[in-house]
């Protein structure tokens, strides 16, 4: 009779954690996984300035300028690429909601009044000398705005299955619903 | 047609994932059936999206009722699914996607949004235990005349399934099993009373009829 050998144990399906999903974003796109994060401390930032400021002393400035301020005009780049990527695709736009599309939109008008709000006290804005003409008229309204809309998105999108509503339920379902793991056992002759 | 009930049998995992899909889309590029009939309701992501919006009026008190045609789309694109699990090896969730895939058609099939055919070997299975319909006393004709043990006790048993036992050609395979097991000098066996194992049913969503089949069969071993 054939002696029953133990072969190495298999995990069936792989074990699903932060990092393997980490590691599949980056793989299936760099972009996305710049956006995400940079959209993420956006949000966090903003909301520290927007909630927490008069706590914040002197962490007030730099947290505002540095970390949400230049952030914020980087990601205005890195959302010209992610947006033209995601709409360009054929994959993308099949699996793209109206929700989505919207979240797009807020991202925009964010970016605008951000930059718009930025411009007042940058150097760059002297290089352009026609943009201060068409940014002026806007800077009064253009905080209140960037302000207000970040909490319009951030309901619009968890109430309609949008952005934030798949971050948590992704964050849910990475931390909590772990894969019940089969041990597949099989006999080698 | 019970449409209302599409999907209920969707746990917490599946209701979750709805949602957190990152909706990237890898898994759209490389579904072989959407590559070939370029109908979106054969994509992955597609199916994932449609089925959010589902859960997402289910979950709503003041969510509307289902569209019976929309329902019937979505089956029919479970459906031409082959499970060959490629969506589930690009996603970078690494969400088991084939067992999403058989708990639709499980609830595709208990609502009556099956295709019609599945009806039709349901039917065979239970009055015949395989999936042709040919009598049940003729499953082991394929064995006539050739040296196939039936014993009580074996070391090994060689299950041979509907196809190899039932389907012209491939009987021969069964009898070239057969040889080589007897040449090896095994002592083996077939079952005295086989059924079909049931794997047509799993992948189809006739899961219920499932359980009766394995039973005998594990019964008989
Ligand atoms: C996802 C994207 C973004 C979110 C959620 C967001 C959110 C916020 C919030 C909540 C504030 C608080 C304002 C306050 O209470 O004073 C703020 C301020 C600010 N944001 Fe953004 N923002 C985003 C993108 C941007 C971008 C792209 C820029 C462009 C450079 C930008 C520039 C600014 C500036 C300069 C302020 C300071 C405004 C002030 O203090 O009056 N933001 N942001
Ligand atoms: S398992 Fe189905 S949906 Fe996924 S890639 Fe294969 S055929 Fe397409
Ligand atoms: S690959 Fe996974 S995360 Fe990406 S769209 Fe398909 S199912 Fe969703």
């Amino acid at each position: 009779m054939p002696q029953a050998k133990e072969v190495p144990e298999k995990k069936y399906p792989p074990d699903v954690d932060y990092s393997t999903v980490l590691k599949g974003m980056n793989r299936v796109s760099l972009l996305d996984t710049t956006f995400h994060t940079m959209m993420g401390i956006l949000l966090i930032t903003g909301l520290v300035i927007d909630l927490l400021g008069p706590w914040l002393g002197g962490w007030l400035h730099p947290i505002r300028e540095y970390a949400h301020g230049y952030i914020g005009a980087l990601f205005v780049l890195v959302f010209a690429a992610y947006i033209g990527s995601v709409l360009g695709k054929r994959k993308t736009r099949t699996v793209f909601t109206v929700t989505n599309y919207v979240d797009l939109v807020f991202y925009i008008i964010l970016i605008v009044t951000g930059v718009t709000t930025a411009s007042i006290n940058s150097p760059w804005i002297e290089w352009f000398p026609g943009i201060a003409n068409v940014l002026s008229p806007l800077v009064v309204y253009a905080p209140a705005i960037h302000v207000v809309i970040t909490y319009i998105w951030i309901a619009f999108s968890i109430i309609f299955p949008g952005g934030l509503l798949h971050g948590l339920a992704s964050t849910y379902l990475i931390a909590h619903l772990k894969k019940k793991t089969k041990i597949v056992k099989t006999r080698e002759e | 047609m019970q449409v209302e009930k599409f999907l209920d049998n969707f746990g917490r995992s599946e209701t979750v994932w709805m949602y957190a899909c990152s909706r990237c889309g890898e898994c759209v590029d490389v579904c072989p059936v959407y590559n070939e009939t370029a109908d979106k309701y054969t994509a992955p992501g597609f199916k994932i999206k449609k089925m959010r919006g589902l859960i997402t009026n289910k979950l709503l008190p003041f969510g509307g009722k289902p569209s019976v045609d929309g329902a019937k789309k979505i089956a029919k694109g479970l459906y031409e699914c082959t499970l060959c699990g490629r969506c589930w090896s690009v996603c970078p969730y690494n969400y088991d996607l084939v067992g999403l895939w058989e708990k639709c058609r499980e609830s595709a099939f208990e609502t009556g949004l099956a295709l019609e055919p599945l009806q039709q070997m349901v039917d065979a299975l239970n009055a015949e235990k395989n999936i042709f319909k040919r009598p049940h006393a003729r499953r082991t004709e394929w064995a006539k005349g050739l040296d196939i043990p039936i014993k009580e006790e074996a070391d090994t048993i060689f299950f041979v399934g509907c196809l190899l036992s039932y389907r012209g050609p491939l009987k021969n395979a069964a009898k070239a099993t057969a040889a080589i097991l007897n040449a090896a000098g095994e002592n083996w066996t077939i079952l005295k009373d086989e059924v079909c194992c049931g794997a047509p049913l799993k992948f189809s969503g006739g899961i219920r009829y499932q359980e009766q089949l394995m039973e005998t069969n594990i019964r008989a071993i």
